[in-house]
């Protein structure tokens, strides 16, 4: 008796394990840039409530590696803070097809005591100097007698080659004056707010009470200013899909895109179309 | 009869099946070592050829964007952070070992050593952070650095880190020295810290040495904790010994930029190419440990 009620136990186990997966709920997977992630993660949740045929996961990585992963068939959708690169077109075929799904700036971002005492306006020419190293001292730019600490993202991510390019001309430029190196946004966010001397870059949907963004030239990141393309570092953010999208993919698509999508956008804290 | 028969052979049915069912796991779990091996270099070999062998070794600069892939910086990142971490794992961990294995009454030893290991159950992303939010704020302050990631900073806590590694070892091999040497160099009227000194420690000098051994191999594999504490910039410091610099090590080269690396392209095998030589380094040192280990066990029998 004892060993039959182990086997049923099992088999229960079992075939509870396997009804999910038997049934037909199609997965549509999501990855790539981190600053993309939090409108794609919300969006996601949003869209899994609300019907029960379609999974929507959402995962980071990097806009390098969610490129390489829709190409490559791992993911639906890849993430991108970029555009694509002509040696991605070259290596993996000319099939990328570009969705915007919202518009979004780099903030230059300074820890709080910097910023308290004054250095709160920097030129694109005084940032260049500072990440490449030349001007090593906050006193050189109004600020107190402190050394600067330089934290830079990761090769690979979006974030960095849009601020690359706007501040050094070229995207694979190397910031010679870096010492830190983080790999994600929060990464970022968690490095100026803990430490008294930095400079670092940030996507504006991370901006909160703890990090303001210094203007440049004189110009805030603000909304008005994104939009009409005076702020020097603003982008928009690309879902890509590898060649036409299915179904399933075009419905969450169309999902992120529509009203209620780009309201997800909004609260994010980035700007809707 | 013929019952009891059947019930023999059926036993001796099980057992053989058992006895080979436990035959392929081992053979199962020996050889994962060398597939994991054989990909390795199969992978990472491309890099050696395309680059050079030396040159993939002491080449000073690491950059992707330009395809260029010198490990010198990482391999002295890894270096500098194990000396570190090995140094401060031995000063605490060394004494440590002697008062719970000499000095400490049995019942007292019984509970402190299982507090030290705890060190080794905390998961390694939990030091990180504890040394990001902690550590780093210190050293930035106290020691008035520009940014507290170098090093200094991932060698002390790797160095905690290692720690139960080396009391553990070096608690048992301290253990293992027979009570008849250590009775007899007492009763010549030698001290008690004489006796540790002269006799206990000489004794137990393989076992000790093969726990310092085993903790450098632990640290120079340790990744998410040095990703929070070292920077993970790829540069030689300036001037080369100056450890209170942001710089990288071997696995923190590895995990922050193999997620962007294309399979197959020069950069995917250079960073399996790394993972080669690190596995080289940690293999060497475990015989080595080895080594020590089955010595201490000839001595004692």
């Amino acid at each position: 008796m004892k060993f039959v009620i182990k086997y049923l136990a099992i088999v229960l186990v079992i075939v509870l394990t396997i009804i999910p997966f038997g049934s037909a709920l199609e997965i549509v997977q999501v990855t790539g840039s981190s600053t993309v992630m939090p409108i794609a993660a919300r969006c996601a949740e949003v869209f899994n409530k609300q019907q029960n045929e379609i999974r929507v996961t959402v995962t980071g990585g990097g806009s390098g590696h969610g490129i390489e992963a829709v190409a490559t068939g791992k993911a639906d959708i890849g993430m991108a803070s970029r555009d694509i690169k002509e040696s991605e077109i070259e290596r993996f075929g000319d099939k990328f097809v570009e969705h915007t799904i919202a518009k979004d700036a780099v903030a230059v971002v300074v820890s709080s005591d910097i910023y308290n005492a004054g250095v709160t306006d920097l030129t694109k020419e005084e940032i260049r100097k500072i990440f490449n190293g030349e001007i090593n001292n906050w006193s050189e730019v109004g600020g107190p007698n402190k050394w600067i600490a330089v934290i830079v993202r990761k090769t690979g991510s979006g974030t960095r080659n849009t601020f690359m390019d706007a501040i050094f001309g070229t995207a694979d430029a190397e910031a010679n004056g870096k010492d830190v190196e983080v790999s994600e946004n929060a990464e970022m966010l968690m490095k100026i707010v803990n430490k008294d001397n930095a400079i670092g870059y940030l996507s504006v949907g991370y901006l909160n009470e703890n990090v303001k963004a210094i203007a440049i030239d004189g110009v805030l990141p603000t909304k008005e200013n994104i939009y009409n393309g005076r702020y020097p570092i603003s982008r928009s953010l690309y879902f890509y899909t590898f060649g036409k999208p299915s179904p399933k993919t075009q419905r969450f698509i169309d999902f992120v895109l529509s009203s209620e999508g780009q309201k997800i956008v909004e609260e994010e804290g980035y700007l809707p179309l | 009869m013929d019952d009891t028969k059947s019930k023999i052979s059926f036993k001796m049915f099980k057992e053989k099946a058992i006895e080979k069912f436990l035959l392929i796991m081992s053979l199962i779990s020996i050889s994962i070592v060398f597939i994991i091996f054989l990909y390795l270099i199969l992978e990472g070999v491309p890099a050696f050829s395309t680059i050079g062998f030396f040159n993939f070794i002491f080449g000073t600069e690491w950059f992707f964007p330009t395809d260029t892939y010198g490990i010198m910086p990482l391999l002295i990142g890894s270096f500098y952070v194990t000396i570190i971490a090995t140094v401060i794992a031995v000063i605490l961990g060394i004494p440590s070992a002697i008062v719970l294995s000499e000095m400490m009454p049995p019942s007292i030893a019984s509970i402190i050593k299982p507090i030290i290991e705890i060190l080794n159950d905390i998961p390694s992303i939990v030091y990180g952070f504890i040394g990001m939010i902690i550590l780093i704020p210190f050293m930035e302050s106290s020691l008035s650095m520009v940014v507290g990631e170098s090093y200094i900073t991932a060698g002390i806590v790797l160095g905690i880190m290692a720690l139960p590694t080396i009391v553990t070892i070096s608690d048992d091999a301290i253990r293992s020295v027979p009570k008849d040497i250590k009775e007899g160099s007492l009763a010549l009227g030698a001290s008690h810290w004489e006796t540790i000194k002269n006799i206990v420690i000489p004794s137990a000098i393989s076992g000790i040495i093969a726990s310092i051994i085993l903790a450098m191999g632990r640290v120079l594999g340790e990744t998410m904790a040095v990703m929070f504490l070292i920077g993970c910039i790829p540069r030689i410091p300036t001037p080369f010994y100056n450890i209170f610099q942001s710089g990288s090590t071997m696995t923190t080269g590895i995990v922050s930029e193999m997620g962007e690396a294309a399979r197959g392209s020069l950069h995917y095998h250079s960073l399996v190419g790394i993972g080669v030589i690190l596995l080289i380094i940690v293999t060497i040192l475990n015989f080595v440990a080895d080594y020590a280990r089955i010595r201490v066990q000839k001595k004692f029998g």
